[in-house]
């Protein structure tokens, strides 16, 4: 005589169910720490955003009193240089680069002013365009 | 390798010696202490060590300059003349002189210090080279010097200090002054050998221990290595009650009330180990002590050093009568043989100090003793005992000292107030100080003498009587003698006791105790009469150094109270100061009370009566602290309110510190030996020789001494009592000298006696015969001549009458002898007083003789038995005329010898005053004679009718002199103080040596201003040799007198008035002229003073002011002395001073007041951007000299540093750019700005700035398209640094269409403009003020983002 080996059945849902919450539990983890990352990059890039907003109305603003004096003198202005670094903490690491179109029949120029902010993934940029006489 | 380790071994040794360089001389060898000249210091090798210490040098400072601060310094070997150069108070300075130095003319250095304060050592060679005697030319130094090569001074320099030269040292006429204090050898450290010290100096004075043990294991007083070790025979006793106490001939002390009793004998007895050992050359030890009990031969005490036993050490103390073979006590020895000094008194306190010496040996060889030394600062030259010798027991270091007793028994005690020993004499005699001040009020017969009222402390401050005070006896706080003997008694009216020149020694202390025995007699009702006070009592203020009886308290609210005050330097002169008051009922009246008052710096004054200290129950005034001030004089009997003292005073003493309850208490009850207090005896001088039929004249004095050159002054009554009757008056009262007859009816000789029955007399009756001889016999004879000789004028004729007369019977007058005859009679002259002379006494034109048998000369007796004859004698002086008749036969009358002698005084025709140099000014205008108080001299003469000297005047036994009276000439309504000083011995000039007789010399001084006359009178008020006054001729006129100089106060420093006061913070701008508060102008009072510090009061009166309003020169600093400007230089200050007002406050004193227009600028330039500050300005008042050349030097210069109460800001408009629609009026703000170190802010505080926009501000329109605008009117003052609201900067509207900027520019003043644009320069503020609304820039077509 030996017991029989399937005397006691093994039944039950324990386990199955234990592993299933895990699961959802750390999905919703990884979501909510994805969703969180995202929104702080988001935020940051927003800022890097308005900076070179910033940066680019500076680069008119500074450029466009030499523009009027090459006006005033009847000459045609050249596409001023580019502002590599800005002295202002608050514009730091931001440059301004100009694309320009004169037009020399109305005595007529456009500058465009592209700010940009940060490096890599943080980078942002906006332009601002004017148009003077 | 031997040689390797050598090499190093070597190297090791100078390694350790290098640092320890030998200085072969001791120090005490260069300046021994007492010794002023000490030459050729280089013979015996003990030169200062100079190398490296006097270069690299720098110049001499310049003359006058800054005193020295205490330090060393190098200077340059060189010469100097006209040169000045002090050390600041209390500095010790040490000059090194590189090279030789030489003095030239009129050097003066250290005059003003002590000499032990200045070290200078010359390298090299040290002259002075002027000889002359001007004040202006010659050399004074104060200072002890060293010079490595020789020293040499020329005739007439003064020197003091000591002069000590490696070569000879040469001080020419002068020798070199000692100084007050010794140098401290200490400070040669470095350039020669100072010993080890073995524990010295060491002092005990039992004070901290508790009476009633053994002394065992006391471990107090200072300096000792270890507690004292007792066996038995000795024991700590109190003694406060009768403290042992020495005192010095100046009243400085050493008191003990804890001592170490000494009662039975043992050779350790009590002993104390030092602090290490001694091995040095010198030591001196003390002790205070005092024997009571039995002193019987060999009672011994000896202070010991070493060893203890007999013959064993130096030793000093008590060996009574030598150990039985002479009287002395006090011994000195080193071995078995003593010297001894004075014999001892029990009960009294001694104070013994023993040197003890090594002299060319390695052992004590000599000792030396003192007994009673004075506390100088160096032991008298002459010791009491000495013993110099080769001892057999030798002691050459000193580690333990101690005291052997033997030979004491019974009730014997040696009682020792305290051990001293060091190497110094003043480590070991260290007294306290005396009274400053002490009046005893002995003097008699007061007269308003200035300097009769002595002050027996010594330091000869003596003072005057007023009003008549007088001294008496009858009653004295301590009866007996010695006990506190005369008072003064005062009458509560005027008497009073003034010392002109107390603020002399009391200004400046910084502890005070003023007692004195007192008795009030007046009412205590109404009683605010003073013991003492030291200022006028004009103001009725306690607010100076005072005591008094107040009977209404007034702080304390306590009736009949001891009111104490005074006054110092940190307080208002014009306030109370600090003063106390005692509980009620302390005043007390018919009953002898001691007062006493103490205060110290601390600011406490602490009141004693009957020697305890009483409490105080009000207190006014929370000053008190600093040095004592503002005494002007001390006056003895006047309170602060005036009232003078009513009754008694006694005893009145000054200390220069403050005294003990227990010191207070000793003091009250000192005692003294009463001067000429009593009756010393009675003297009768008779004429030696009487008639029985005719009274004899005696004179009856009363004689204060032996000699009879004082006289009693109190009056005495005198029974005569031989013989028994027939005197008249009998018994006769009298005060000094008087005289009676003795009418004597029985030819014999008699003895002359009598006894003073008011007062007892000292010493029985002396009798003199007018030719000086004492004898008290008085031979009585029936016949003789009667000689009248009447009292003269020295070489004036003078009839003299002779009678020849005989007894009639018994009881019957004289009948002539001699009638119509002619008879040669001889006559001889004496000296009585002055008992010596030169000159003959001239009878009818022949000069007798001297001496008997004398001179015959032939008379004419009348009828009435009278012979008439003429006698002229050229001399002064009371001189006795003899006459004999020798019977003969050719006159029918061998056998008959008639006797008589009389006496007649001689006095001089009149006096005559010389004074050298005297212009006899008559006006202001006239020529100087002297500064008030400086020493002139005059010569007076005595001169007889015929105009020759009288030789004998001055010689008297009692001598006679002469006195001044002063008057004053000019000015004519001013002080006319007596005259100081007196004539000195006839037949001396002023200085010592012997003169014409018949002169004397006095040096005198008037302490005021003006021109006085001087008439020479007896100084005796009863005439000369009690015949009758001489007047001498008067001098008319003597001086000018001018002020010695002047003291300069500042009364009022002086406010300046800031520019606003109307914000929390007072303040002005930088740039502003600033001037003086309205009533604060600074004011300056010069007071004229004499030699001694009083005050010339005349010197205001009239033309004798000689000080215009432009005399007081004045430097008005050019910078702040602190604050600094923006570029480091010290803020600069623009002054403009003007004229100065003088005032002529009379009595001496003039004020100069600043000009009310004075202005202060503190300049404003870019430069002077700095933080607000409160300024620190002075201006030096450098000199004052007035027409006479008198000067307030050396108080000049004096700095005057005018108050400020207020911050300089530095200050600017800040305007603001405004724009606005050209249709509204548009305001453009502005403010005051202030900057604070950083930056600028708004200046809130002011509320004062007054502008005007229609007058300051202008426009520049230029920039407006059309129309115009202008400023709105509007005057005010600012609010809060800014306009106030209504009284803006408003520009009206230029209207529609007129747009545009307009500049604006206030015109404001310096003081409010900036550097607004940074470009170094002040300017205007300016800003825009734009018109129009604002459209955008047509330029841009148009602007967004791509």
């Amino acid at each position: 005589m030996y017991p029989s080996p399937m005397k006691h059945r093994q039944n039950g849902a324990g386990l199955p169910v234990a592993i299933f919450i895990i699961t959802v539990l750390a999905l919703l983890v990884v979501g909510m720490a994805q969703l969180q990352q995202s929104s702080g990059e988001a935020v940051s890039l927003q800022i890097q955003s308005q900076r070179a907003f910033f940066a680019a109305e500076s680069g008119v603003q500074v450029r466009l009193d030499g523009i009027f004096t090459t006006l005033d003198a009847g000459n045609a202005p050249s596409c001023p240089s580019d502002i590599t670094t800005f002295n202002a903490s608050g514009l730091s690491e931001c440059s301004a680069t100009f694309d320009c179109s004169a037009d020399p029949a109305n005595g007529r120029f456009t500058l465009a002013s592209t700010g940009s902010c940060g490096s890599g993934a943080e980078r942002a940029s906006r332009t601002v365009e004017v148009r003077v006489q | 390798m031997m040689s390797f380790i050598r090499v190093l071994k070597l190297l090791f040794v100078l390694l350790l010696a290098a640092p320890n360089v030998v200085l072969a001389v001791e120090c005490s060898e260069i300046f021994p202490e007492g010794q002023r000249t000490n030459p050729n210091l280089a013979a015996g090798g003990n030169t200062l060590e100079l190398a490296g210490r006097t270069s690299p040098g720098e110049p001499w400072p310049a003359t006058g300059g800054q005193p020295l601060q205490a330090g060393e310094y190098i200077f340059n070997g060189r010469t100097l003349t006209d040169y000045r150069l002090e050390v600041a108070p209390g500095a010790e300075v040490t000059i090194f002189v590189d090279g030789d130095l030489t003095l030239g003319e009129d050097v003066r250095i250290n005059r003003a210090g002590e000499a032990n304060q200045l070290l200078i050592v010359v390298d090299g060679d040290f002259s002075a080279t002027p000889n002359s005697n001007a004040a202006n030319k010659r050399v004074e130094v104060n200072g002890f010097i060293y010079a490595a090569g020789t020293i040499t001074l020329a005739n007439n320099n003064i020197f003091q200090g000591s002069l000590a030269a490696g070569g000879t040292v040469n001080t020419g006429n002068n020798t070199v002054a000692t100084p007050a204090n010794w140098l401290d050898e200490r400070r040669l450290r470095g350039l020669c050998e100072i010993p080890e010290l073995g524990g010295l100096p060491v002092f005990d004075n039992f004070e901290s221990y508790v009476p009633g043990a053994s002394i065992d294991g006391s471990n107090g007083g200072s300096g000792w290595g270890g507690p004292w070790s007792g066996r038995a025979g000795q024991s700590l006793v109190d003694t406060s009650d009768n403290p042992l106490e020495f005192v010095d001939s100046e009243g400085r002390r050493i008191r003990s009330a804890t001592t170490l009793e000494i009662v039975g004998n043992d050779n350790e007895v009590a002993s104390r180990p030092l602090n290490g050992t001694f091995s040095s050359d010198t030591l001196f030890l003390s002790m205070l002590v005092r024997f009571t009990g039995d002193p019987s031969n060999n009672d011994f005490v000896g202070f010991w050093i070493e060893r203890p036993t007999f013959g064993d050490s130096p030793q000093f103390g008590l060996k009574v009568n030598e150990g039985g073979s002479g009287s002395d006590d006090f011994f000195v020895r080193l071995d078995q043989n003593a010297d001894y000094a004075t014999n001892l008194e029990t009960g009294r306190t001694y104070l013994l100090v023993a040197q003890y010496s090594k002299t060319s040996e390695n052992f004590f060889n000599t000792a030396r003793l003192w007994v009673n030394p004075e506390c100088e600062a160096t032991p008298p030259a002459t010791p009491s005992a000495q013993q110099s010798l080769s001892p057999s027991n030798r002691v050459s270091e000193v580690s333990t000292v101690g005291f052997r007793a033997a030979n004491l028994s019974g009730s014997d005690a040696f009682e020792i107030g305290q051990v001293a020993v060091g190497t110094r004499w003043t480590e070991v005699v260290n007294c306290s100080p005396g009274p400053l001040v002490e009046y005893r009020l002995e003097q008699t017969g007061l007269d308003g003498t200035a300097g009769e009222i002595r002050d027996t402390s010594g330091n000869n401050n003596d003072a005057t009587s007023l009003g008549g005070l007088g001294t008496a006896i009858d009653d004295p706080v301590i009866a007996g003698n010695p006990g506190t003997c005369r008072y003064g008694d005062f009458d509560g009216n005027n008497d009073q006791i003034t010392d002109r020149n107390a603020g002399d020694y009391l200004n400046g202390l910084e502890a005070v105790t003023v007692m004195a025995w007192v008795y009030n007699t007046a009412a205590l009702d109404g009683n605010d009469r003073g013991l003492f006070f030291t200022d006028d009592t004009g103001s009725g203020r306690d607010n100076r150094l005072g005591l008094r009886y107040d009977t209404s308290g007034f702080f304390g609210g306590a009736n009949n109270v001891i009111k104490a005050s005074v006054f110092t330097d940190e307080c208002n002169r014009n306030q109370e100061c600090l003063q106390v008051e005692t509980a009620s009922n302390t005043m007390a009246i018919n009953q002898w009370q001691h007062l006493a008052m103490t205060w110290t710096t601390d600011g406490e004054i602490k009141v004693y009566i009957n020697g305890a200290e009483v409490a105080t129950s009000g207190t006014q005034g929370n000053g008190g602290t600093g040095a004592l001030a503002g005494v002007d004089r001390l006056d003895i009997g006047q309170g602060a309110k005036g009232q003078r003292w009513q009754g008694r005073i006694d005893e009145f003493k000054v200390f220069g510190v403050a005294l003990t309850e227990a010191e207070i208490a000793a003091e009250k009850d000192r005692v003294f030996p009463c001067e000429a207090v009593g009756l010393n005896h009675i003297r009768l001088t008779h004429p030696g020789e009487g008639l029985t039929c005719s009274p004899a004249d005696i004179t009856v004095t009363a004689c204060a001494n032996a000699d009879c050159s004082a006289r009693f002054s109190d009056p005495v009554t005198v029974d005569f009592t031989s013989p028994a009757q027939n005197w008249s008056p009998d018994p006769v009262t009298f005060a000094g000298t008087t005289d009676v007859s003795l009418q004597y009816t029985t030819a014999e000789t008699v003895t002359l006696n009598a006894v003073a029955i008011s007062t007892t007399a000292n010493n029985p009756t002396r009798c003199f015969d007018l030719g000086g001889a004492e004898t008290c016999a008085m031979n009585f004879v029936d016949s003789g001549f009667i000689l009248e000789v009447p009292d003269q004028i020295s070489a004036t004729a003078t009839e003299g009458t002779i009678a020849a007369v005989s007894r009639g019977g018994a009881n019957e007058p004289c009948v002539p002898g001699f009638a119509n005859v002619n008879r040669e009679v001889a006559f001889w002259s004496g000296y009585s007083d002055p008992d010596t002379g030169t000159e003959a006494v001239v009878m009818d034109s022949e000069a007798i003789d001297g001496a008997a048998p004398g001179t015959g000369i032939d008379l004419a007796f009348g009828a009435d038995g009278v012979a008439r004859f003429e006698l002229v004698y050229p001399d002064a002086g009371r001189v006795a005329l003899n006459a004999r008749y020798q019977g003969s036969e050719a006159n029918g009358d061998a056998g008959l010898t008639l006797t008589g002698t009389d006496d007649f005084i001689a006095r001089p025709a009149r006096f005559r005053l010389d004074v050298p140099d005297n212009p006899g000014a008559a006006d202001a205008e006239g020529d100087v004679f002297r500064t008030a108080g400086e020493v002139f001299e005059m010569t007076v003469s005595t001169l007889n009718a015929n105009d020759q000297r009288t030789p004998n005047f001055g010689r008297e036994s009692v001598p006679e002199s002469v006195r001044l009276e002063t008057s004053l000439v000019a000015p004519t309504t001013g002080r006319n103080p007596a005259l100081s000083g007196a004539f000195g011995t006839f037949g001396q000039a002023c200085d010592g040596s012997s003169a014409d007789r018949g002169t004397a010399c006095g040096e005198f001084n008037w302490p005021e201003v003006g021109i006085i006359s001087l008439r020479p009178r007896l100084e005796s008020a009863t005439g000369y040799l009690g015949s009758a006054d001489v007047v001498g001729d008067r001098l008319d006129r003597l001086g000018r007198f001018i002020p010695a100089r002047f003291d300069l106060q500042i009364t009022e420093t002086g406010e300046v008035e800031p520019f606003c006061t109307l914000g929390g913070v007072d303040f002005a701008y930088s740039g502003q002229a600033l001037g003086w508060r309205t009533g604060f102008e600074p004011r300056i009072t010069a007071t004229a003073r004499n030699t001694g510090g009083g005050t010339t009061e005349n010197y205001t009166e009239g033309a004798f002011l000689k000080l215009e309003n432009t005399d007081l020169a004045r430097t008005a600093g050019i910078a702040d002395n602190d604050t600094v400007n923006a570029d480091d230089n010290l803020y600069p200050v623009t002054a403009s001073l003007g004229l100065m007002t003088l005032t002529n406050l009379g009595a001496g004193q003039v004020a100069y007041t600043f000009a009310v227009n004075d202005t202060l600028i503190f300049d404003k330039t870019v430069a002077s951007r700095v933080a607000p500050f409160t300024p620190d300005y002075t201006i030096a008042l450098t000199a004052l000299e007035d027409a006479d050349d008198v000067t307030a030097a050396p108080q000049t210069p004096v700095e005057l540093n005018p108050v400020f109460g207020f911050q300089l800001r530095y200050g600017r408009l800040a305007l603001e750019n405004a724009y606005g629609p050209e249709t509204e009026d548009l305001v453009v703000p502005f403010r005051v700005d202030y900057y604070t170190g950083s930056d600028f802010a708004l200046n809130e505080p002011d509320s004062c700035w007054t502008y005007n926009t229609a007058t300051e501000v202008s426009l520049d329109q230029t920039g407006l398209s059309g129309g115009s605008t202008s400023v709105v009117a509007a005057a005010d003052n600012l609010a809060l640094g800014r306009p106030p609201a209504g009284s803006e900067l408003v520009l009206s509207a230029p209207l529609a269409g007129n747009t545009g900027d307009v500049g604006v520019t206030f015109t404001v003043p310096d003081w409010l403009q900036g550097d607004y644009d940074d470009e170094g320069t002040l300017e205007n503020p300016s800003a825009l003020a734009t018109f129009g609304v604002y459209r955008g820039n047509d330029r841009i077509i148009y602007w967004r983002e791509r």
